[in-house]
């Protein structure tokens, strides 16, 4: 964030924009030259590499830019006074010494008292003298300097531009693709207020204040302007903010639209922070670590979407998903009255199917039973077991469910081999349930081997090569069959009646045979 | 059902289906929603309407029983009065060295309720902390300067008030607004707003705005409820005092760069046919100044045709001469700009106060100075307001603006009664320059009064 003389913004027939600094030739240039200042004034005062800096303002470049990027720039810097003496003891033993005349009016006078104090501090005139306002700000030297990337500068300079715009922002609007909980808990965090729409699917947060209500303020915009990184960070984003502009006689809004999709390369690196996970405690990171453990092709997501809950937001913990099937757990840990009875509230009035709650069992809650939903109570440790076992039946019966829409005279069984699961697709159902279909239903002329369906003809043909083979070597029975274009060999020795026989753990002198 | 009261963040929540005067329905929350400001008009509106309701929102901390130790003079009494009878709302205004301070420890002692006080700078703020905790030997609570302290009696700095309203909104049964013209502006008000105190003091020696905003304190806390001058006090409870003028030349190249630049300015003025009278005039050349390079090489040059006047080089001769003129006087001098400050400081050796002073050096000054260790401080505009400096005698007014304000508050620091004593305070402005008119615009309002009957 930068002080608000030097934003430099474009506004045209009520929209307002910040005018971002291209990464790209002059402005590479600039950034560069000006981290090469900086660099070149190691050990040297403050006074002087100020002055350097403003050169640059007098070369074409808009002194709100130069002073922008160098306000960012004493950021990464750390200045100290450069001393012999503590310059606060050093001035008021001057001090003292001068106010034994009536006034130190001469440089002879002003020489003696220097020479004097210095002597009763014990140093040199010369040391007194270059101690005595070491620590003004011109007169610090800059100790440290971590340079950044040119690119970096310029990306860190927008976001502060956009930033320093929100100061005066009224209200915010914005549409994420990720990062829900980063954003909401800072929301809150920040005193915020916010409202939901949902317009064709996308869910548009409305941000503002309690005071918002009853009179047009700027009180927020900090906040806002705080709020703005964890919304840039989100993989894509889009928002729109109400800047108050104009005199102050007559205010006027102004309208502030960005999009991830026109700004992307000119913003720090979005994305990055938010495809980490993050957990919120233990619990939570010992569930996820134990269910992936399992591997049971349900794919879980960390805080993956956003319910709406009536007035509220919820953003469940984690969310599984298979096969267009989709659940929700959300962990319910110890915290405050409050919070537990706030977090009730939203459950209940959350419409959403498959939702698992685990409750931590000393919080002992007897609301639980208006919750609509699988409550699971746990003492430390959020059972897997439950879970999968709920998950279990979901499938179960997504399957009875989905084998009865499954519509025989749009099976389209041609080829020797066919892949049940792009059959299922084609019907749109999962492969499970058209497996459980063909199974109850078998199709004439082919055999069902896992999720492949194989023409009888091309197992006779199979079985004739197999008889042939010689030693019955495992790897050779096993690539004969791969060259018949199936690719899961084993399957199809099973189904042909053989076993294997292993010698030890090498599959080469492993032999198939007929019991 | 009935009606409950909360407080959320600087604004009232009213549960229970009832809409109360100044409210709005809340969608997000479910409830009417009114801005802390209005919290006594709404419980007067459900007391009047005997509609039942519980009141959750103000939240305060148990007081001892806070002692007033200090006899207030006659008029400071009458001023109190007055506050009490407007209903404890509005604001009084008196000259800087007549003990407004002693007006709110007197509210604060008839209330027995706990009090934030909020001032504009941290020096005020220590002053407050210091003054508050001898009268009534307690704890005093603050927020500012790093300090995050709550206490039934607080003070807070302007910022921290504003930064921290939304939280301490329902702490306080009264809330002293020190130096009270800041508080119209923009940003300053919410604090009024959020806070549901019912009870409000003002205190200023100067209570209009250049810019017309005292308006706004009706609305915010009261109108003027008792105002006195420095002419109404002086002698009796004020020290006497002198108002000295000398005038001084440009030396012969600084004359010609001032005029060189002040042409570029009025040139430029002339060209675009820019008048500037009011400061929302300047305000907008100031803008334009920002994206248009001409504009900006105007406002440059302006400035540096200023810049040469405020501290042309004759100044200081005769700074040296009033300092030696008047060798035992307590005297602090004030600069526009820091810039002055520290070059004074550098060639006489003189103790200095700026805005990046430290805390504690300047406290050691100012107790320097109190002591007779120091005998004089040179200081740009923190000085100004409020702080009581020990006793000076002597004010020199090296360079400032046209705000009568600033050279009431100026006076001001000089004020302080002691037997004999006769202050003075005198300006030094370089002649044929526009600080003339500014010397001119910021003794206006002080003329006015002196020539009041």
């Amino acid at each position: 964030m930068l002080p608000s003389n030097l934003l430099i913004t474009r506004a045209r027939s009520g929209k307002i924009k910040p005018v971002y600094v291209p990464i790209e030739g002059r402005y590479l240039e600039l950034a560069s030259r000006l981290i090469e200042t900086y660099e070149a004034h190691l050990n040297k005062r403050k006074g002087e590499l100020a002055d350097q800096c403003q050169q640059f303002e007098e070369v074409g470049f808009d002194f709100r830019l130069v002073r922008g990027l160098v306000a960012l720039l004493d950021r990464a810097a750390t200045f100290k006074p450069r001393s012999h003496i503590d310059p606060k003891q050093a001035r008021r033993e001057v001090f003292r010494e001068a106010n034994r005349y009536p006034l130190v009016a001469t440089d002879e006078l002003r020489q003696k008292v220097i020479t004097e104090a210095a002597s009763q501090l014990g140093l040199s005139s010369l040391q007194l003298e270059a101690s005595l306002w070491s620590d003004f700000e011109d007169e610090l030297v800059l100790e440290r300097f971590v340079a950044p990337h040119p690119r970096d500068l310029i990306q860190q300079y927008n976001l502060s531009l956009t930033q320093t715009l929100l100061f005066k922002a009224a209200s915010l609007e914005f549409m994420v693709g990720s990062n829900y909980q980063r954003i909401f808990s800072r929301l809150k965090h920040l005193g915020l207020m916010y409202a939901i729409e949902q317009t064709d699917g996308a869910y548009r947060t409305i941000v503002d204040g309690p005071i918002s209500l009853f009179k047009l303020t700027e009180r927020y915009g900090t906040s806002l302007a705080k709020l703005l990184p964890s919304i840039v960070e989100a993989d894509e984003w889009h928002l729109k903010a109400h800047v108050v502009g104009g005199e102050r006689q007559a205010p006027k809004l102004l309208e502030l639209e960005l999009d991830s999709g026109n700004v992307r390369d000119r913003l720090p690196g979005h994305g990055a922070e938010s495809t980490r996970e993050r957990y919120d405690s233990s619990v939570e990171a010992a569930f996820a670590h134990s269910f992936k453990a399992l591997k049971l092709g349900w794919n879980l997501k960390r805080e993956p979407e956003l319910l709406v809950a009536g007035r509220y937001v919820f953003i469940p913990d984690f969310s599984f998903e298979k096969n267009h099937l989709k659940a929700y757990l959300e962990v319910v840990g110890f915290w405050t009255d409050e919070y537990l009875k706030k977090k009730l509230a939203k459950l209940r009035e959350l419409d959403v199917e498959n939702l698992l709650i685990a409750v931590d069992r000393s919080l002992n809650c007897s609301q639980l039973e208006k919750v609509k939903g699988l409550v699971i109570l746990y003492d430390k440790k959020v059972p897997v077991k439950p879970v999968v076992k709920y998950l279990k039946q979901l499938e179960e019966t997504a399957i009875v469910q989905q084998a009865q829409t499954i519509d025989s005279t749009r099976l389209e069984l041609t080829g020797e081999v066919i892949d049940v699961t792009q059959l299922a697709d084609a019907q749109s159902v999962s492969v499970g349930a058209l497996v459980r279909w063909l199974q109850a239903n078998p199709a004439a002329h082919y055999r069902l081997i896992g999720t492949l369906l194989v023409s009888e003809r091309k197992l006779d043909t199979i079985a004739e090569r197999l008889k042939a083979l010689e030693g019955g070597v495992l790897p050779a029975a096993l690539g004969i069959i791969e060259e018949e274009g199936i690719s899961s060999p084993e399957k199809v020795l099973e189904a042909l009646g053989y076993i294997v026989e292993w010698r030890g753990l090498d599959p080469d002198s492993a032999t198939i045979r007929k019991p | 059902m009935r009606v409950r009261i909360q407080y959320d963040k600087g604004t009232l929540l009213i549960w229970g289906d009832t809409r109360v005067p100044n409210s709005h329905w809340d969608a997000r929350s479910g409830a009417y929603r009114a801005l802390a400001l209005h919290y006594a008009d709404v419980i007067d509106y459900l007391e009047n309407s005997h509609i039942e309701y519980v009141d959750e929102a103000l939240k305060l901390l148990p007081v001892p029983h806070l002692q007033l130790r200090t006899v207030l003079r006659d008029y400071q009494r009458d001023a109190l009065d007055s506050w009490m009878e407007a209903g404890k709302r509005g604001t009084v205004v008196l000259p800087t060295g007549a003990g407004k301070t002693v007006v709110a420890v007197g509210a604060i002692g008839k209330l027995q309720i706990p009090a934030l006080v909020v001032v504009p700078t941290l020096d005020l703020m220590e002053q407050w902390r210091r003054v508050l905790a001898t009268e009534f030997e307690l704890e005093v609570g603050a927020y500012g300067g790093g300090d995050n302290v709550l206490s039934p009696l607080t003070v807070a700095t302007y910022d921290s008030a504003y930064l921290r309203a939304a939280e301490l909104g329902n702490r306080f049964g009264l809330v002293i607004f020190d130096e009270v013209h800041h508080l119209p502006a923009a940003g300053y008000r919410h604090i009024a707003e959020m806070f549901l105190s019912p009870a409000r003091l003002g205190l200023t020696a100067t209570y209009e705005r250049e810019d017309g905003l005292h308006s706004e304190l009706l609305r915010l806390i009261g109108g003027k409820v008792y105002e006195l001058t420095v002419q109404d006090l002086a002698d009796e409870h004020l020290s006497g005092y002198e108002v000295a003028y000398r005038s001084v030349d440009l030396e012969p190249d600084e004359a010609e760069e001032y005029s060189r630049c002040y042409a570029v300015f009025t040139n430029y003025l002339a060209r675009r046919n820019v008048t500037l009278r009011t400061p929302h005039d300047f305000a907008t050349f100031i803008r334009r100044s920002s994206w248009d390079p001409e504009a900006r090489k105007a406002l440059l040059a302006r400035n540096r045709a200023l810049d040469i006047a405020l501290n042309s080089r004759a100044k200081m001769e005769v700074l040296k001469e009033l300092l030696l003129e008047h060798p035992s006087e307590q005297t602090i001098i004030f600069t526009q700009h820091n810039k002055l400050v520290h070059r004074i400081a550098r060639t006489f050796l003189i103790p200095a106060i700026t805005h990046t002073t430290f805390k504690d050096e300047r406290r050691q000054i100012l107790t320097s100075f109190h002591d007779g260790e120091y005998r004089m401080i040179v200081t740009s505009k923190v000085l100004d307001e409020g702080v009581d400096v020990p006793d000076a005698s002597q004010a020199i007014i090296l360079s400032g603006t046209g705000s009568s304000r600033e050279f009431i508050q100026r006076l001001g620091r000089v004020l302080r009664k002691r037997e004999g004593k006769l202050a003075r305070l005198t300006e030094i402005v370089t002649r044929d320059t526009t600080e003339t008119g500014m010397s001119h615009r910021r003794k206006r309002r002080w003329r006015a009064a002196e020539n009041a009957p």
